[in-house]
């Protein structure tokens, strides 16, 4: 969304139009979701985290500026309301939480695959998953705002509130640590055989 | 570059442009001959595909009802906040300002003109009388009524222009 379109959108918000806060939740629904989705892992939680975020969101409104973008704010609250969330319930971030697979998405071209393929990739990404589950807080959400929502170091360093270099140790060493236990994973499943 | 790459160095190779083309170009050449390298290129890469793979937006199909039904909530409470905040500030001014006007007035010196008949010079006093006794007290009573004014100016000014046109607020 453009700078021009944010500002037109947030104003019709703040003239109490319900519609516009709709299309805001529309377009930020995915960012909020992927934020939560990888830190908490029981789906009421999870549900009501979004509805307190946006709710978060509509009343703090009137405090954005437009000195950043509207998605890197949207962002921040999401992300510090979680952490606030984890600290106030003592829960773990997501770790040794069993993931259901359904919950998600095969790879793209799932279409060109065959089912052997497409249950080898499954079993990959639920792997991963599981292994993206032990890493820390902030680690996971990096990994997401970089990866999958495609934000820069720079927008990043605004979601978390950490300088770059920092955004950068975290990712990097967050990465590393995913390869590590796939690379244990492997080692353990060729001892077996 | 005969040494392994490093971790990082793969990361920032896999990464959207962060090598300069002369850093990517070395790390390019080393990855065509070394197996080591080129297996853990390989295991960073299947990891970033996952990476890129979105979460299934799992949000239920009530949600957003839910959401609104909670905003128009919300809205309604803003809403009695406001007045009760606006009311008070509003309802504060006025009684101060009246209550400061009142306690300048010598009500025996007007009590008297009327007396006398003499409406017009009644008027007169009331305004006498509040010089006579801004002049005549220590506390600085010009000064507390210019700044409730003031403060008045400002929470209007911050209500119907800052809030208004710039979303922003001096109070909030």
């Amino acid at each position: 969304m453009r700078i021009e379109e944010e500002k037109k959108l947030v104003d019709r918000i703040l003239k109490d139009d319900l519609n516009a806060f709709d299309e805001l939740v529309i377009e930020y629904q995915r960012l909020v979701w992927h934020i939560v989705a990888r830190m908490v892992s029981d789906p009421t939680d999870r549900q009501d985290l979004c509805q307190d975020i946006f709710l978060k969101i509509f009343k703090s409104l009137r405090t954005f500026h437009f000195r950043s973008k509207l998605s890197t704010w949207v962002g921040r609250i999401a992300y510090h309301t979680s952490i606030n969330y984890l600290q106030k319930k003592k829960l773990p971030s997501m770790s040794d939480v069993t993931i259901d697979e359904s919950h998600y998405r095969v790879v793209a071209e799932s279409d060109d695959i065959g089912p052997e393929e497409w249950t080898a990739r499954r079993d990959l990404s639920s792997i991963v998953e599981k292994m993206i589950s032990k890493l820390t807080p902030i680690q996971k959400t990096l990994i997401t705002l970089f990866h999958v929502e495609n934000m820069s170091y720079s927008e990043m360093s605004a979601v978390v509130e950490l300088p770059e270099g920092t955004i950068k140790s975290h990712l990097y060493r967050g990465r590393q640590r995913l390869k590590e236990m796939m690379k244990s994973l492997e080692r353990e499943e060729i001892g077996y055989e | 570059m005969n040494k392994h790459l490093t971790d990082e160095q793969i990361q920032l190779y896999l990464d959207p442009n962060p090598l300069d083309s002369k850093e990517a170009q070395e790390v390019k050449t080393h990855l065509q001959s070394c197996k080591r390298c080129q297996k853990s290129l390989q295991e960073y890469r299947v990891l970033y595909k996952h990476f890129a793979t979105p979460l299934s937006l799992d949000l239920s199909g009530d949600f957003r009802v839910k959401l609104q039904r909670r905003i128009a909530l919300e809205m309604k409470r803003q809403k009695i906040r406001n007045f009760m905040v606006y009311g008070l500030f509003y309802g504060a001014g006025i009684a101060g300002g009246l209550g400061l006007g009142l306690s300048y007035i010598d009500y025996d010196a007007i009590s008297r003109e009327i007396a006398n008949d003499s409406v017009l010079s009644s008027f007169t006093l009331v305004f006498d009388s509040f010089q006579s006794i801004s002049l005549g007290i220590d506390i600085p009573w010009g000064l507390l009524a210019t700044v409730i004014s003031v403060l008045v100016l400002l929470y209007i000014f911050d209500h119907f222009v800052l809030q208004q046109f710039r979303h922003i607020s001096i109070f909030k």
